[in-house]
């Protein structure tokens, strides 16, 4: 069961102009696995997971969800597959309040007669807004408050909060940490370890390998728009992981191995 | 103790947000007192003037709230205005010089508001599928279609329109003119759609940020087009309601209204960044012009000085909206 594969990958190219985001990458998540994401900036990891999320779309390559080939040609498509997003810089609305946040893209609606009018369920959105975030022990004052006065790690947990809350299969989080403290941070950490006691599966990028290495079971490091190597957490060091984002790792390879050319 | 209570309260998301972004309708209400000094100010003919005179700009501002809330705007409204009242008029007109095929009011009135959604409709398919800035498309609908009217007129006025076509501008309940009431009306209906309907909040979420908005699965695309038509569509309700009440169409009506109705909106409350705004406020900033411009006429000051005052409140009102920020 646990070696189930969720989602499958198979050689996914991207390029934007002449930039070669994505070559030939293959990529998968088991069930009930947390998969990390790393590699430098402008590796490819933030396309990888649009190209998930439905936000971009692949010049080539196939995607299996379920033993399913799917194309996920835009938001709707990754969410009725139940994949949820958490975007780096791309996460809140910050002239909406939390509920609305929450339910963004999902709102809950009665349709009048007509058809043409569908009122928002207000007090329905915040009753559940309120259930979400308490079950996942995320506090903050009042669920009507905008998104912009709440401070830089409430945001972040908010967003966290509806990727986690509403994945039922996948949920892709893309620097879920970065702008939170240590004790937010590591707040979050838990809650992202969490999701696999629900039977939600992960991926997460991140720059911080701590937080990678706290939660991931497996990590994936990619390398201009290439997949380096992939290795499970127990059988390896971040050192290793470090010297094959940066390369040196190649490197090494290149001076042990026969000189090129005469 | 008290002082904690006030706190409290005062820290609860809806009593402070509707406050702060209501004040419009406190600075009118300390404008009014400031005006009962006028003699002659408060009396039923010159409050229901200034009502009355409030409609044809209200209308046109309620869509273009609609537009600002999405980040967008709309020069095009006063032009859109006098071309679908002439557009209407043409159809019904009978009189030469101008031709007509006198037509019933129970088709030109759909005809101008389908006219009028078109252009508006055309407006946000530029801005949006061509990605022209709505400064640019707007403006230049605008010129184009005042050049129509012109055209299409021969720059003449076409007078008299058929009883149901002008009785929207005759009809009283009361002492309240009819046009009063449905302007009223469509400032209810537009409050109850950006507040409480699905659309309406997409409209905020998609001038709040359009990125997230296209991530979330919103069609900031849609959102934005249907903005712009329904602007469209009440510039040619405006377009009806003026025509109406001079019993004419003119080449030239409505010309320069364009930026008392930017003005309003901005005094409203309503931001030209977008996501941010109400109708409440909107119709707080078209009263507050209206009754103004009314204090101005019945003390007798010299209309030049008209646009300065406006000017001065435009100031005035966005300044207290820098200020209202740091109140958060």
């Amino acid at each position: 069961m646990a070696d189930e594969i969720l989602l499958e990958l198979r050689g996914i190219n991207k390029s934007f102009g002449a930039v070669r985001a994505l070559v030939d990458v293959d990529f998968r998540v088991q069930s009930n696995e947390i998969v990390g994401l790393v590699g430098d900036n402008g590796a490819g990891k933030s396309t990888l997971v649009k190209i998930v999320s439905g936000v971009v779309q692949p010049d080539a390559g196939q995607i299996f969800f379920q033993d399913r080939e799917v194309s996920i040609r835009n938001p709707d498509d990754a969410k009725a597959l139940g994949i949820e997003t958490l975007y780096q810089n791309l996460a809140l609305i910050n002239n909406l309040d939390v509920v609305a946040n929450m339910f963004l893209g999902r709102e809950l609606v009665s349709v009048w007669p007509l058809g043409l009018i569908r009122v928002l369920r207000s007090r329905e959105m915040e009753r559940q807004t309120d259930e979400i975030l308490g079950r996942l022990q995320i506090g903050i004052g009042s669920v009507r408050e905008k998104v912009e006065v709440l401070s830089g790690g409430q945001r972040q947990a908010i967003a966290l909060g509806r990727a986690v809350g509403w994945g039922k299969q996948l949920v892709l989080l893309d620097e879920p940490t970065a702008a939170l403290g240590v004790r937010e941070g590591r707040q979050a950490l838990e809650l992202i370890g969490r999701l696999k006691e629900h039977g939600v599966s992960a991926v997460i990028i991140s720059h911080n390998l701590e937080h990678v290495f706290s939660v991931a079971d497996r990590v994936v490091v990619l390398r201009h728009g290439v997949v380096q190597g992939e290795r499970r957490i127990r059988d390896v060091d971040s050192n290793e992981i470090v010297s094959m984002i940066t390369g040196t790792a190649e490197i090494k390879k290149l001076e042990f191995g026969a000189p090129e050319g005469p | 103790m008290r002082v904690g209570r006030l706190r409290s309260w005062w820290q609860r998301p809806e009593i402070r947000d509707g406050i702060l972004d209501n004040l419009i309708w406190l600075i009118l209400g300390i404008a009014l007192i400031g005006f009962s000094f006028i003699p002659g100010y408060f009396t039923p003919p010159v409050l229901i003037n200034v009502l009355l005179h409030s409609t044809f700009l209200g209308v046109l501002v309620i869509g273009e709230t609609l537009c600002l809330l999405t980040g967008n705007f709309d020069l095009s409204v006063e032009s859109v205005l006098a071309f679908a009242a002439m557009f209407a008029a043409m159809l019904m007109g009978t009189r030469p010089p101008t031709p007509g095929w006198g037509l019933s009011p129970v088709i030109a009135l759909p005809a101008m508001m389908a006219v009028g959604m078109m252009i508006g409709a055309f407006n946000g398919l530029c801005v949006t599928k061509l990605k022209i800035n709505p400064f640019i498309v707007t403006l230049a609908t605008m010129i184009v279609f005042r050049g129509l009217t012109i055209i299409f007129t021969m720059s003449e006025a076409v007078i008299r329109f058929p009883p149901l076509y002008g009785d929207v501008a005759s009809i009283k309940l009361g002492p309240i003119p009819l046009l009063v009431i449905l302007t009223l009306g469509l400032y209810l209906f537009f409050h109850f759609l950006i507040t409480r309907t699905l659309y309406g909040r997409k409209l905020f979420a998609v001038g709040g940020d359009r990125e997230v908005s296209f991530a979330f699965g919103l069609q900031p695309d849609k959102v934005v087009v249907t903005a712009f038509a329904l602007s469209g569509l009440l510039a040619a309700v405006a377009g009806w309601f003026l025509s109406a009440r001079m019993d004419a169409a003119l080449p030239g009506m409505a010309e320069g209204m364009t930026f008392d109705v930017m003005a309003a909106a901005v005094i409203g409350g309503v931001s030209l960044k977008g996501g941010k705004g109400s109708m409440v406020g909107a119709l707080g900033g078209v009263l507050l012009l209206g009754a103004i411009n009314a204090a101005l006429t019945v003390a007798l000051v010299s209309p030049y000085w008209y646009r300065i005052v406006r000017g001065m409140v435009i100031f005035v009102a966005v300044g207290l909206d820098t200020l209202k920020g740091r109140l958060r």
